[in-house]
């Protein structure tokens, strides 16, 4: 069992959100924090678990792979005795179509796997080491390896390359277009923006509908 | 009858590649597209602006990648093309080019 947000005061939580992965998790916390407070507001209770090996969980990062992630999203998704489930970003690679979902933005995460790579190699650059992208990708899928912070396993690093796009077909997604604003994954910074924060839950709300 | 003066250009113009990579520095950097927008040629970019780390930059040419349609080798990276924003509108228009 992991740690989770929750806004859930007695009775079991409506929702299950299961946030992006890596970098794009961290940035997206915040947002998703304040996303979960709004929903409260209109009368919809939430939990947002750390996935194993992320965030503060105590599980060794280096043994996760995608598939352990799938199996802990549908644990969750059966233990809190959720009515919809949010994946997001990347996340969406994970919903194995436990309950009803909803797919916000979703985003291969072979690509952000890449990104995360390419910076490897940038900081490798500044520091003299000089491995090529393609050379920290190829160590990472024969051994594993730090990779922008990351301790990613061999098996995960082979899964993060294949990964396609999207698993449950059944779910309905939520596109950045109809939310707007800036896509707050990509900066660093991150930060919040009520206006998204506000646009999200009350899709949201609408489809799981109050009990 | 002569010959057609022009044939019309095919994929984006140097002004479309202009926007989307100003857009995706905006996204990148957290800058609000009005402080982008005051980007010139010279404006400096990796080692000149704090919040372009190696993650910033991997992000930046990723979304380049996805929103330009084009593909970015290892080799291609290297410290001149970041080096200024001009610089890397030249490479953006150059891999577009190149297709």
């Amino acid at each position: 069992m992991e740690m989770a947000v929750s806004t859930a005061r007695k009775d079991e939580p409506e929702l299950l959100i299961i946030p992006p992965l890596f970098e794009e998790a961290n940035r997206m916390r915040a947002q998703l924090v304040l996303m979960m407070r709004m929903l409260q507001d209109l009368g919809i209770s939430s939990v947002m678990p750390d996935l194993p090996g992320m965030n503060e969980s105590l599980r060794p990062q280096a043994s996760q792979t995608l598939s352990a992630w799938r199996a802990a999203a549908a644990s969750a998704a059966k233990h809190f005795g959720v009515r919809h489930a949010l994946y997001v970003r990347q996340a969406c690679v994970l919903d194995t179509g436990t309950a009803p979902a909803s797919h916000y933005a979703p985003s291969e995460p072979s690509k952000l796997f890449r990104a995360m790579v390419r910076a490897q190699s940038l900081a490798e650059k500044e520091a003299g080491k000089d491995r090529t992208a393609s050379q920290i990708l190829d160590a990472a899928s024969v051994q594993g390896d730090l990779v922008a912070g990351w301790d990613i396993g061999r098996t995960m690093a082979q899964e993060l390359c294949e990964s396609a796009e999207v698993t449950n077909e059944a779910a309905t997604p939520i596109t950045h277009e109809e939310i707007g604003g800036r896509p707050l994954w990509l900066s660093n910074e991150g930060g919040v923006d009520e206006r998204q924060a506000q646009a999200l839950a009350k899709v949201l709300a609408e489809r799981i509908g109050t009990r | 009858m002569g010959e057609t003066a022009t044939s019309q250009p095919t994929g984006p113009s140097r002004t479309a590649i202009d926007t989307a990579l100003r857009s995706i520095m905006s996204d990148v950097l957290a800058l609000d597209p009005e402080q982008v927008a005051e980007f010139d040629g010279d404006t400096g970019l990796f080692g000149h602006l704090p919040e372009l780390d190696s993650m910033a930059v991997a992000t930046l040419l990723t979304e380049m990648e996805d929103r330009l349609d084009i593909i970015i080798e290892d080799d291609d990276v290297d410290g001149e093309m970041l080096e200024t924003y001009g610089a890397l509108l030249a490479f953006a228009e150059a891999k577009v080019i190149e297709g």
